[in-house]
């Protein structure tokens, strides 16, 4: 019976999905995508972040959110991409792949490592959304059970897991979530209408826009602090051997020692998506040190010198962790990475609030979203491969020109909000900010996360409080409820997940941590 | 090999970027920026009503918590070793430059207009980080702050100020 239903709902979704405009939104959005993706330094959540006041006189949510699958798409392989091609992987994502893929590029085998990663990422990406689309449903009507306390475990530990995993530090990650957190307090009290934190501001009684929150941290935030080090860091040329290029996409052998990984890396990605990981890093360096370990014991092993097993996996787990992200965003309103909170906050600048309802209330809205994944998938494969001396062209973009562009849009997006220049001088302010987190190396994506799911997190907590009368109890005898604290708990002491990942690969964690501020 | 050399390189760059006596300093101002908004949490009214917890306890909650990482930061930025000092010579001028640059485009972009305003900031912006090459700077400008303003304006209905331009 779910299943049939299941059926019918994406059906109706691709009958959507297939409607010429919708289409043409979902080619828009892979190029636009792959465009600025492909540019090194910058990850899916800034682009969206940067694409989002496009969309703010859409007036029917389905064409803006097909556009941000079709972006997240393109952004992610754009960005796989630049890792393969230039070795600069613009979000931790990337940097399993940049290993391998370089070095493979280097043997000029740069198409076959394209290739591996694109045809990996279909595949991984339409297998995790077969998985989401019968997922999706059935844990959107468990969670409709879920009662304000759950709301609220579950709310905190998402921020504590995620905060946990991402970092060099614990103590900076929770700094980050506390001055996210703060920001959410500002304004007015949606329950008692007190404002707080408002200094006499009237601007500030609305509290601050998250779209400022996220344009100031990760578009001024990076600029100024790149800004910061041109003259350390020359603009190094994108040198792409061209000639090289043209040596075929991949050969019988490559097949056969890419499918295993793919499949692999996808069944580590969909599920280390769903649960709150803090998004793609952990599932691809997992694969990557899966797949060496596996290479080393059938004594083939080229990890090291452009082994396409490296690339293969950890693309198809970089792919395959968004559709597992989607998961716990659909069904709960949960965002475990930064992307998925940008697109979070993209479903509440159209008033479309996630969760068990969604499935109910907003039924094509959220089949189309699915649908448009499989669409999205495919026409990334069409387009990409054979399109890919032109896309490699973007990155000749000289860097300062580049960077005044994102100013350019940053403002665009924040000024648009409003239709006036407090905003600008509002990101900017939070732009500082990101910049020294930048400096001090404190993580970025828990301070998003704080802003957005703080005012729910105190919101289910006050709700509960004020069912059981004032009782504190009701957060530990209820079991989901406790089962959850106990998991943040545990989240909060025990998982240096990416370092013990980093035992496994024998190395030290450090480099894992490279770019997290710039994506999930 | 080399290329997980390069990245760990690049790891540790980030590591050392900032000092010890500019961790200490952000310590600082976080105890204090916390300790004041801790005050500050008196300040919030507070009306008895059904709701226990009150407008005041998540506020109470966030500033304490942050107050203590904050002196967790402080005591982590004093135990590191005195000799990390940042790595190659990180250029203030820019990022100061690049942010009076945002101040004068908030302030300018409604009297200006769109049009002019954006081409200003991106040629500046750019001639700060590094372009030296006048027309094509110029004439990129130009061309971004037109076709951002009429693909705006004329297809996706978003009015930006036309200002002394009139257009």
């Amino acid at each position: 019976m779910t299943s049939l239903s299941v059926a019918g709902d994406l059906l109706h979704g691709f009958g959507t999905v297939l409607d010429p405009m919708n289409l043409l939104w979902a080619i828009l959005g892979v190029t636009l995508g792959m465009l600025v993706g492909i540019l090194p330094g910058i990850g899916p959540a800034l682009t969206i972040a940067l694409l989002l006041p496009i969309t703010f006189n859409f007036s029917d949510p389905i064409g803006a959110f097909i556009m941000f699958a079709g972006i997240y798409y393109g952004a992610m392989y754009g960005g796989s991409t630049t890792s393969i091609l230039i070795n600069t992987p613009g979000e931790s994502a990337s940097v399993a792949t940049a290993i391998e893929g370089h070095k493979m590029a280097l043997k000029g085998r740069a198409r076959a490592a394209l290739a591996t990663a694109a045809i990996g990422s279909f595949v991984a990406g339409t297998i995790s959304t077969v998985l989401l689309t019968f997922v999706a449903k059935p844990i959107g009507s468990l969670a409709s059970h879920f009662q304000a306390t759950d709301y609220f475990a579950v709310t905190l530990l998402a921020m504590i897991a995620v905060t946990a995993l991402v970092g060099h530090s614990i103590v900076r990650g929770l700094l980050s979530l506390t001055v996210g957190l703060f920001i959410g307090l500002i304004g007015l009290d949606s329950l008692s209408g007190a404002p707080r934190y408002t200094f006499g501001s009237l601007r500030l009684l609305d509290g601050i826009d998250v779209v400022i929150v996220i344009v100031g941290l990760f578009a001024i935030g990076e600029t100024l602090h790149v800004a910061s080090r041109l003259r350390s860091t020359p603009d190094r040329p994108a040198v792409l051997e061209k000639g090289r290029l043209r040596t075929g996409y991949l050969n019988k052998s490559d097949w056969k020692r890419s499918w295993a990984p793919w499949l692999r890396g996808t069944a580590l990605g969909f599920p280390f998506g769903a649960i709150p990981s803090g998004g793609a890093e952990v599932p691809t360096f997992l694969s990557y040190s899966i797949e060496r370990r596996r290479a080393r014991k059938k004594g083939r092993d080229e990890f090291g010198e452009g082994a396409i097993e490296g690339v293969a996996g950890p693309e198809a787990a970089n792919n395959a962790s968004f559709s597992g992200v989607l998961v716990p965003l659909l069904t709960l309103g949960l965002p475990t990475s930064a992307t998925a909170a940008v697109m979070l906050a993209a479903f509440q600048i159209f008033n479309v609030q996630p969760g068990p309802q969604l499935f109910e209330n907003n039924s094509t809205l959220v089949w189309t979203l699915i649908a448009s994944l499989y669409v999205g998938n495919l026409i990334l494969l069409i387009m990409n491969l054979p399109l890919i001396q032109i896309w490699v062209q973007v990155l000749k973009v000289p860097r300062p020109l580049l960077y005044a562009g994102i100013l350019v849009f940053a403002c665009l997006g924040v000024y648009s909000l409003s239709g006036s220049g407090y905003e600008v001088l509002m990101a900017l302010l939070i732009g500082v900010v990101g910049f020294f987190m930048r400096k001090l190396d404190f993580p970025i994506a828990p301070v998003i996360l704080g802003v957005i799911l703080g005012p729910t997190m105190e919101e289910q907590f006050r709700r509960a409080l004020v069912i059981s009368n004032g009782d504190a109890s009701v957060f530990f005898t209820r079991p989901l409820s406790l089962i959850i604290i106990i998991l943040t708990v545990l989240a909060l002491f025990v998982p240096y997940l990416p370092r013990i990942v980093a035992r496994i690969r024998g190395t030290q964690p450090a480099h894992q941590r490279l770019t997290f501020g710039e994506d999930d | 090999m080399s290329a997980s050399e390069e990245v760990e390189v690049k790891a540790s760059d980030v590591e050392v970027e900032a000092s010890r006596l500019v961790r200490i300093v952000a310590a600082l101002v976080l105890i204090v920026l916390s300790a004041t908004f801790l005050i500050g949490v008196f300040d919030i009214r507070s009306p008895k009503g059904l709701d226990p917890a009150g407008p005041r306890f998540f506020p109470l909650l966030v500033t304490t918590a942050w107050l203590i990482f904050s002196i967790a930061y402080l005591v982590e930025g004093l135990r590191s070793p005195k000799t990390a000092k940042p790595v190659g010579d990180r250029s203030w001028f820019e990022p100061v430059a690049i942010s009076g640059l945002l101040v004068l485009y908030a302030l300018l972009v409604v009297p200006l207009g769109y049009m002019l305003a954006t081409a200003l900031l991106f040629f500046a912006a750019a001639r700060v980080l590094g372009s030296r090459q006048l027309a094509r700077d110029i004439v990129t400008s130009l061309v971004l702050a037109i076709v951002v303003y009429v693909a705006f304006t004329r297809f996706l209905d978003i009015s930006l100020p036309k200002g002394v331009l009139g257009l």
